[in-house]
């Protein structure tokens, strides 16, 4: 049986880390989920049980996040409302306009219902193949591929400004819920002298 | 929804991304051809996916990668691991007390030539000879030496440990970082204390571990370089030297130095120093 070479982290930081900003809707708080993850796998030696290593992370990731956001939840809130002022990522690209839109694709997919947000970013962001995203989310695939359809339907149609037709609503056999909580702070960057 | 309609509705998702099976594909495309609400939803799956081709040219940034490398370093290779989970911890341990050791020694390395020195920017302490934040913010890389300051039983939000009634602030409950440690240091003359917080929960304390330095008297001088950051009206200096990344700023007078290694993003930080 074969085990996560640990060596083997480094390649997957880029789609991992597009994976978590796409599940938290905040780039900060994907920094933080794919260290938490890898902190975690790390911790002891595992075996990979038949599945792929980028299919195993996804699964951790997906626990990872699940686990914080359940931590979370059980702290008092945040009595103020912050908001969250973001300097331009000229990390992720260095063409702001192809910036902001990354910014509007991954804030629009972390508002999708989370059993379509993670169906979408196991196929379509971390480039799982049904079966295998199916089998990292513990669903079938059949259901997989519908929450798939669902949630790209959304993001094309929320993306291109339309509104969504009234058939989804009835038709959804999945509450819609809010995306991932952005956690908000007041933050001006400037040039330091 | 029936079955046959959510049925449809996973052929057309494999139809739009090439995975359906050639003989359903090819049923598929017919049926797409005769019904065009098919052909309609077929082309809205293929606009997301041409949306979501395009995020593949994000990479994660090199604090993020350099945080990867950080906790690799900190891991014993497979074949030194061991089967039992106390070797095991005595490993990881003895490696992440090497590592804070190598993230000191990269930060000493980095402070000789990139701290201005204590003459840089304004500071009422700023005089020769003079502890600077770098060499502060190094003491507070250090391996704990005291136990966990318990929460204050009088003050609701701190920890029952103050440094000239600066006190530590108390993140579990609200942001999920426990105090895991203390030190204190004497660095060039002047009295560094030291409180280390992990996440709550969180593994691999030897990468996400952040020092709380506060330093004894008159504030030091801001230094040079970095980024300025204002956030809830406090303006923070943050700074990388080697693989650590150094916030300060001043409160009641005072220095206070958040560092830590690359497992630690600077937003993080700033989140956590904007709350007291």
């Amino acid at each position: 049986m074969g085990t996560l070479d640990p060596q083997s982290l480094p390649r997957h930081t880029d789609r991992l880390y597009r994976a978590a900003w796409a599940l938290c809707g905040s780039r900060e708080d994907a920094e933080d989920l794919v260290q938490e993850t890898f902190a975690h796998v790390l911790a002891r030696p595992r075996s990979l049980r038949g599945q792929d290593e980028l299919a195993y992370l996804m699964r951790a990731l997906r626990n990872t996040f699940l686990t914080q956001r359940r931590t979370a939840s059980r702290r008092p809130k945040v009595a103020t409302t912050l908001e969250e002022v973001e300097p331009v990522d000229h990390r992720a690209t260095n063409r702001p306009e192809e910036a902001a839109q990354m910014h509007e694709v991954f804030a629009t997919i972390a508002t999708l219902s989370e059993p379509q947000r993670l169906a979408l970013i196991a196929v379509d962001v971390v480039g799982l193949s049904y079966r295998e995203a199916a089998d990292a989310l513990d669903t079938r695939e059949q259901t997989l591929a519908v929450r798939l359809f669902r949630a790209r339907e959304r993001l094309a149609r929320e993306l291109s400004g339309e509104q969504r037709r009234p058939r989804d609503a009835t038709s959804r056999g999945e509450k819609e819920s809010s995306g991932a909580e952005k956690a908000s702070y007041s933050m001006v960057v400037r040039d330091g002298s | 929804m029936d079955r046959d309609g959510a049925d449809m509705q996973a052929k057309l998702a494999a139809l739009a991304d090439g995975t359906l099976a050639p003989g359903e594909r090819e049923q598929a495309l017919r049926q797409v051809d005769r019904q065009p609400e098919l052909a309609d939803e077929l082309r809205t799956q293929r606009d997301a996916l041409s949306v979501l081709a395009s995020v593949e040219s994000v990479r994660a940034p090199e604090s993020l990668h350099r945080s990867v490398e950080s906790l690799m370093r900190s891991t014993p290779a497979p074949a030194s691991r061991g089967r039992r989970s106390r070797r095991l911890r005595l490993q990881v341990g003895v490696a992440g007390a090497l590592a804070a050791a190598a993230a000191a020694a990269a930060l000493a390395i980095a402070l000789t030539s990139s701290d201005p020195g204590p003459g840089s920017g304004p500071g009422p302490s700023s005089g020769p000879g003079g502890p600077t934040v770098l060499r502060a913010a190094e003491a507070a890389l250090g391996p704990s030496t005291l136990p966990a300051p318990a929460p204050s039983r009088t003050r609701r939000g701190e920890l029952a440990r103050s440094m000239d009634s600066v006190a530590y602030p108390y993140w579990q409950d609200s942001l999920g970082w426990r105090a895991s440690g203390a030190r204190t240091d004497s660095v060039d003359g002047r009295q560094v204390s030291t409180v280390f917080y992990v996440p709550d929960g969180g593994a691999g304390p030897a990468s996400r571990r952040i020092g709380y330095a506060i330093v004894a008297g008159d504030a030091l001088a801001m230094p040079a370089g970095g980024r300025m950051i204002e956030s809830h009206g406090i303006r923070f200096r943050a700074l990388h030297a080697g693989d650590a990344t150094v916030l300060t700023w001043r409160r009641a007078g005072h220095t206070c130095i958040l560092v830590a290694r690359g497992g630690v993003s600077t937003a993080t930080l700033v989140r956590l120093a904007s709350w007291e």
